[in-house]
């Protein structure tokens, strides 16, 4: 089984990587593959027995569901309302009637919005701002003068650049947006490094399972 | 010089053949880099060393296979630390096969725990764990995944179970004795020793950053590279107290946990594909320019 299971890997990692030369049947296979498969597994095996069976099916009807000693609980009915809303975006797949999912996305953004506000500002800005005040001069520590100066002037200039309702232009205005300019560059430079290098180890870990695993040459 | 011209419009499938031989090569000659933990995944292992032994932890897999190559590795080596250091794992999942990457990891972590000699921990200075027959349920857990995102987060602050009546297998884990804290109090989020997050994308490390007002417990994340200088924010401002950043962090991971797994075997092959990289780059612009300073004199 797992001979069959690593030449199968083997040979849809190929089909992958032939679209490297240029599009085929042998890619389209691969991808259509891809997403077949996983809509199958994640509905049957994952949402189901992970989601609606333990938190919805054994909830309501704990004596045919649920395992051990929640089988005698008592049916959490009021479940019934958030499941009605589930089915109703639903609707979405029929033309005439798509405008009744509207009121389950529209509770599901309003509760999503209300927390994404509160908890980015704690998660981000808050900190983020508290973090940006530092002492410009550290004594005895020469680096972490340097760091918390970059850190400052970093700040201000890149804040300077997105403010927009006045014109980039000035021996003022105009050099610290400038500078602002230069550190961002230097940020998509590090984000840019970072991406290669994901690429890359995603890479070696296909080589590692193609030479290893398949064809037993590491 | 014309050559440099010519080397401007490259095929690309010319670039890819060099990537291919610089990832390859490596592999297949068996080289070998050295890898110094660095002072982010430093900080993960130092806390995780304070933890008492038979402290739960919290690991979310927020990832799923396409991340694997750089997540994974990670997994192992800090679910492997863990053992050593007798602590429990509860390991749930914000991504619908992130249970099933628990599952992957879990199995080759226990291997591997397995498997240490008894001279590893005289080194560490480490009490011999009692047995190495851990037991699912008792020692460590695999909740799987739950939708939901940061609601979903916010409900395991109080009151861990009642979202996960059963763990990804189907056993109940009402009477499991990992959530068993003693004096009659189950396990909740807010128990936990540290919660670490092995982060893909959305959903992940954020949202336990988001609640961290909430359960006041220490963070550390492991994440791919693409995220490294997103996260590097939250290191600074002190909200991370560790972090295991793409292939190279989770090498610094294996380093540490003294195994050489894939991601250690991985350093030498991502050193030369960036080196080849680099040249490309270095050469295209050397190209560029004498492009342009040819443009100038005609």
């Amino acid at each position: 089984m797992t001979t069959i299971s690593v030449w199968l890997g083997a040979f849809i990692t190929l089909c992958c990587f032939s679209f490297l030369y240029k599009d085929n049947p042998f890619y389209r296979f691969a991808e259509h593959l891809f997403v077949g498969v996983s809509a199958g597994y994640l509905f049957t095996t994952i949402e189901f027995h992970q989601a609606l069976k333990p938190n919805l099916l054994s909830k309501v009807m704990p004596a045919t569901f649920a395992v051990g000693k929640d089988a005698f609980n008592t049916p959490e009915f009021y479940l019934l309302i958030p499941a009605f809303m589930g089915i109703l975006i639903f609707f979405r797949l029929s033309s005439q009637y798509s405008w009744v999912s509207r009121y389950s996305f529209a509770f599901v953004m309003g509760v999503s919005t209300g927390l994404a506000i509160v908890y980015t500002t704690q998660t981000s800005l808050i900190p983020q701002i508290k973090k940006a005040i530092v002492p410009l001069f550290v004594n005895g520590d020469w680096l972490g003068t340097f760091s918390n100066w970059v850190m400052v002037i970093g700040s201000i200039a890149c804040l300077f650049f997105f403010f927009f309702s006045t014109e980039h232009r000035g021996p003022v205005y105009g050099t610290v947006s400038r500078v602002g300019i230069w550190f961002l560059m230097i940020s998509f430079g590090a984000a840019f490094g970072s991406t290669v290098m994901g690429r890359i180890s995603l890479l070696i870990g296909r080589f590692q399972f193609l030479l290893g695993e398949w064809l037993h040459l590491l | 010089m014309d050559f440099l011209l010519k080397l401007k419009d490259l095929d690309r499938r010319i670039i890819f053949v060099f990537i291919a031989f610089a990832v390859a090569g490596p592999m297949l000659f068996k080289l070998s880099f050295p890898v110094v933990p660095g002072r982010p995944v430093k900080g993960l292992f130092t806390h995780l060393d304070t933890l008492a032994p038979g402290t739960r932890t919290l690991l979310s897999f927020d990832y799923d296979p396409a991340s694997a190559p750089e997540l994974q590795p990670a997994a192992v080596a800090v679910l492997v630390h863990m053992f050593r250091h007798q602590l429990k794992p509860v390991c749930m999942a914000n991504w619908p096969v992130g249970g099933d990457m628990a599952e992957g990891a879990l199995e080759e972590a226990l291997k591997i725990f397995k498997e240490t000699p008894k001279e590893y921990y005289e080194k560490a200075g480490l009490p011999v764990p009692p047995t190495t027959d851990l037991k699912k349920g008792t020692d460590y857990v695999n909740m799987g995944y739950k939708p939901g995102g940061m609601a979903h987060i916010k409900g395991l602050i109080h009151d861990y179970l009642s979202p996960y009546p059963i763990d990804k297998d189907g056993n109940p884990t009402r009477d499991m004795p990992i959530f068993d804290l003693g004096n009659g109090k189950k396990f909740t989020l807010a128990d936990a020793g540290v919660i670490m997050s092995y982060t893909a994308g959305t959903g992940g490390i954020e949202v336990y950053i988001g609640l961290g007002g909430e359960h006041k417990r220490p963070m550390a994340a492991s994440c791919t590279s693409v995220n490294i200088p997103k996260f590097y924010t939250y290191l600074q401002t002190k909200q991370l107290i560790g972090m295991v950043g793409g292939l190279p962090g989770a090498a610094e991971c294996e380093a540490i946990i003294d195994y050489k797994g894939p991601a250690q075997r991985g350093m030498a092959p991502q050193s030369i594909a960036h080196l080849v990289i680099m040249l490309f780059i270095i050469v295209g612009n050397i190209a560029y320019l004498f492009e342009l300073s040819k443009a100038k004199k005609a």
